[in-house]
């Protein structure tokens, strides 16, 4: 499987088949929604709705398939929100956290919970593309075309993310200077 | 590529888990819903469609679900439709090859043989058949006006010339308005081939019915949109599927003693073998007037946070007042309940709609727990009503308590509680001589002292069985040691529907445990106490069973945790004889 989605992200401008589209789905939207809705069931149903549209209509030739498809959740994430009456999209805060020891949990939990709230007081646009680039490690490339947005563009939004989470976070990275 | 620690942090912060087999399932059921894009060349495609045709075929008479797919020659007013097929997905062949080998390494793989030999004759027939026969079939019932039922039982076959020719050898002929089939023997089964199925049943007509079917002259259950919808609701491996139509239903409630009137979906069963256990689907259309109304609640998603750490069992309803209301609607039609519920009220003093209903709104968590002695007899058990949706047990519970001490105040021996504070909650007991008796009629029936109470902890409630239990409750409930730092209940939750209305929890490991003594005493056994502790999955595995209800279905899912190998050993303990009595023996 994991060499099926090497294949369909090393080709990005050829056509892109059904199969292709549903191990995009299974791992990196699916990943895209679960981070941004708080309950797995939508999760699951925005992946479900993401590959009805993909399959629905597929383009000859699309030159991101996997920044198509999470464009497309990026959407579908953004109708859940306004459906359920959020207008901002904050980030689900229901991850599985990998620790290594019980003697720190609590202690690493902490932390982490700190890094998502910094990371939640971003703006929108800043968190979004930190986000895609870090997490769903899209290129700039695929996040200008997530995002519909030029790579400048791109560009300057990720250096004021970084520049505004660190100076909101100060204390905190103080503790971790690794990061910066 | 340059490391960026940042991201790595991110990465770490916002980690996800894998998707889940149901996801993965429902992608694949969509995309063969969707139709296939035109292939630029006609050759192409015709190519493409001839080597489909070989691969599918190779792929049905070797791989196929062929049990499945013999819902397309089954008419579609049957009323019960039933599949086994077992032959594995790709994702069920490691559980599937632990199972062969189980069996061949216990000598059941014969025994299996044997009794599927058994099932379809024992005769000269029988014998010949079976080299033909795989390990899928279908089995579909109809029922008659007179009230009797009349079935079929689909078998596919490796070559179905074989078989005609086997069923000519060895049978009478029997013309059903062209449908010839073979009267085997003195029995009254008759046997035909239709398609590549070796189709069987006591009536003629019906042998009719289905080649009708398989000809496309009748119409089958596959292309009913009822039954789709159900089978959709399935696991796609499922390994045996059982399928309900409206007619069946309605027929059973009768038989039942009901005049309820179903909704026109399907009730279907599936149950699928996986790594570790058994996954079991349901799903069941409701009788429409007991279709709950909308908005009822489901579960906290850490309800288990609120019970102590270390149960054998729990049980928890989400939003019991609406339960209660669904189900005192259903009563309301049976004769004589609406005068029932107002004598309960006139005696208690305590209304359904106005005290009982208000008080049950939130989660009712009912725990079992190991009494202290450890002797499998004694239990203890808490009961948790908390304060969700905006519920109020502590003023029913002390209604209730109110009641009952004025009703006794005249008795000779009036009924007294004890009030004491523990962990900022108000802890209720009754007085020292009704404990007392209580107690030492526990004891006397083999378990550890009890001693019930009753805490109010704001509005929600908990009871308990005895007073360290109810400690040990109260600590669970402020966060200390609670059931969701249990790795077993951890476990166990993630195999729940995610949006569950009830649900139950067994640690069936635990259980066997506490029993485990018992089971190293008895010395003629041919199976270890190790492998009957273990059989239902290790210490972090148990029985879930969750559900809710959508719309007018009830939806849910079980999960049985087996360890096949000493499952394989289990079965055949049981079906050799009990080892004679040697004290050499002892179980290992």
């Amino acid at each position: 499987m994991e060499r099926l989605v090497a294949m369909a992200i090393a080709k990005p401008r050829e056509a892109v088949t059904p199969g292709q589209i549903r191990l995009i789905c299974l791992r990196d939207v699916f990943a895209y929604a679960y981070r941004r809705v708080p309950h797995l069931q939508d999760a699951e149903d925005i992946t479900a709705e993401v590959f009805a549209a993909a399959v629905s209509k597929i383009p000859s030739h699309v030159h991101e398939p996997r920044a198509w498809l999470i464009g497309i959740a990026r959407r579908k994430v953004a109708d859940h929100h306004r459906r359920s009456g959020r207008r901002t999209v904050s980030l689900s805060d229901k991850f599985d956290i990998p620790v290594p020891g019980p003697e720190r949990e609590v202690e690493q939990r902490a932390d982490v919970r700190k890094l998502r709230d910094l990371v939640n007081l971003l703006p929108e646009d800043q968190r979004e593309a930190l986000l895609l680039q870090c997490v769903e490690n899209l290129s700039l490339e695929e996040i200008g075309v997530v995002m519909k947005r030029s790579i400048p563009s791109i560009k300057g939004l990720l250096q004021r993310a970084r520049q505004t989470l660190f100076d909101q976070g100060s204390a905190y990275f103080l503790e971790h200077q690794e990061v910066r | 590529m340059e490391r960026d620690p940042l991201a790595e942090k991110l990465q770490d912060a916002f980690s996800v888990p894998e998707a889940r087999p149901e996801l993965t399932d429902r992608l694949n059921k969509m995309a063969t819903l969707t139709p296939k894009r035109k292939l630029p060349l006609f050759r192409v495609m015709l190519l493409g469609v001839a080597l489909l045709a070989v691969v599918g075929f190779a792929y049905n008479v070797f791989f196929g679900r062929r049990g499945e797919a013999a819902i397309a020659m089954i008419p579609a007013d049957a009323t019960l439709v039933v599949t086994v097929d077992l032959v594995p997905s790709q994702a069920q062949i490691p559980a599937f090859k632990r199972i062969a080998d189980a069996m061949k390494r216990e000598g059941l793989d014969h025994q299996l043989e044997d009794s599927a030999g058994s099932a379809i004759g024992s005769t000269a027939l029988g014998k010949e058949l079976r080299p033909y026969l795989q390990h899928n079939m279908a089995f579909a019932t109809w029922n008659t006006a007179d009230g009797k039922s009349s079935e079929v039982l689909l078998l596919p076959v490796s070559d179905k010339s074989q078989v005609s020719a086997l069923l000519q050898k060895h049978g009478s002929k029997v013309d059903q308005s062209g449908t010839v089939s073979y009267k085997i023997g003195e029995q009254n089964r008759l046997m035909v081939v239709i398609g590549d199925y070796l189709v069987s049943s006591e009536s003629a007509a019906l042998l009719r019915r289905v080649q009708l079917t398989h000809d496309g002259a009748e119409k089958p259950v596959a292309q009913l949109p009822q039954y789709i919808e159900a089978r959709n609701a399935l696991p796609s491996d499922a390994n045996l599927m059982v399928f309900v139509s409206p007619q069946g239903l309605s027929e059973a409630g009768k038989a039942a003693g009901t005049q309820m009137t179903r909704s026109a979906k399907w009730m279907c069963f599936g149950a699928a073998i996986r790594d570790n256990g058994i996954r079991i689907d349901f799903r069941s259309p409701l009788e429409k007037d007991m279709v709950p109304p909308a908005g009822a609640g489901f579960l906290d998603p850490n309800f288990l946070a609120k019970v102590p750490t270390g149960a054998l069992g729990i049980v928890a309803v989400a939003d019991p007042a609406n339960t209660l209301e669904w189900v005192q609607k259903g009563l309301g039609k049976e004769k004589g309940a609406a005068e029932g519920i107002q004598a309960f009220e006139k005696e208690s003093g305590i209304s359904v709609t106005q005290d009982i209903v208000p008080a049950l709104g939130g989660d009712l968590l009912i725990g079992v727990y190991p009494g202290a002695s450890q002797k499998p007899i004694d239990l203890e058990a808490v009961l948790l009503v908390d304060s969700n949706n905006g519920a109020d047990p502590a003023a029913l519970a002390t209604k209730i308590r109110t009641k009952i001490e004025s009703d006794s105040a005249k008795d000779p021996k009036p009924v007294k509680f004890t009030r004491s504070q523990y962990g900022g909650a108000e802890v209720w007991a009754m007085d020292a001589a009704a404990t007392k008796e209580i107690s030492d009629s526990a004891k006397e029936a083999g378990m550890g002292a009890k001693s019930p109470c009753l805490a109010l902890i704001g509005k929600a409630i908990i009871m308990a069985s005895s007073k360290p239990m109810m400690f040990t409750a109260i600590r669970a409930y402020r966060g200390t040691a609670s059931l969701s730092t249990d790795p077993a209940f951890a476990a166990m939750s993630s195999q729940m529907t995610d949006r569950a209305q009830a649900a139950t929890l067994i640690s069936i490991h635990r259980v066997l445990d506490r029993m485990r003594p018992e089971f190293e005493k008895s010395k003629n056994m041919l199976i270890s106490a190790d492998d009957i502790v273990n059989v239902f999955g290790g210490e972090n595995d148990g029985l879930v069973i969750s559900g809710y209800v959508l719309g007018d279905q009830m939806v849910g899912t079980a999960f049985l945790p087996l360890d096949y190998d000493r499952a394989a050993k289990g079965i055949k303990s049981m079906s050799s004889p009990p080892r004679m009595s040697d004290p050499g023996s002892a179980t290992k």
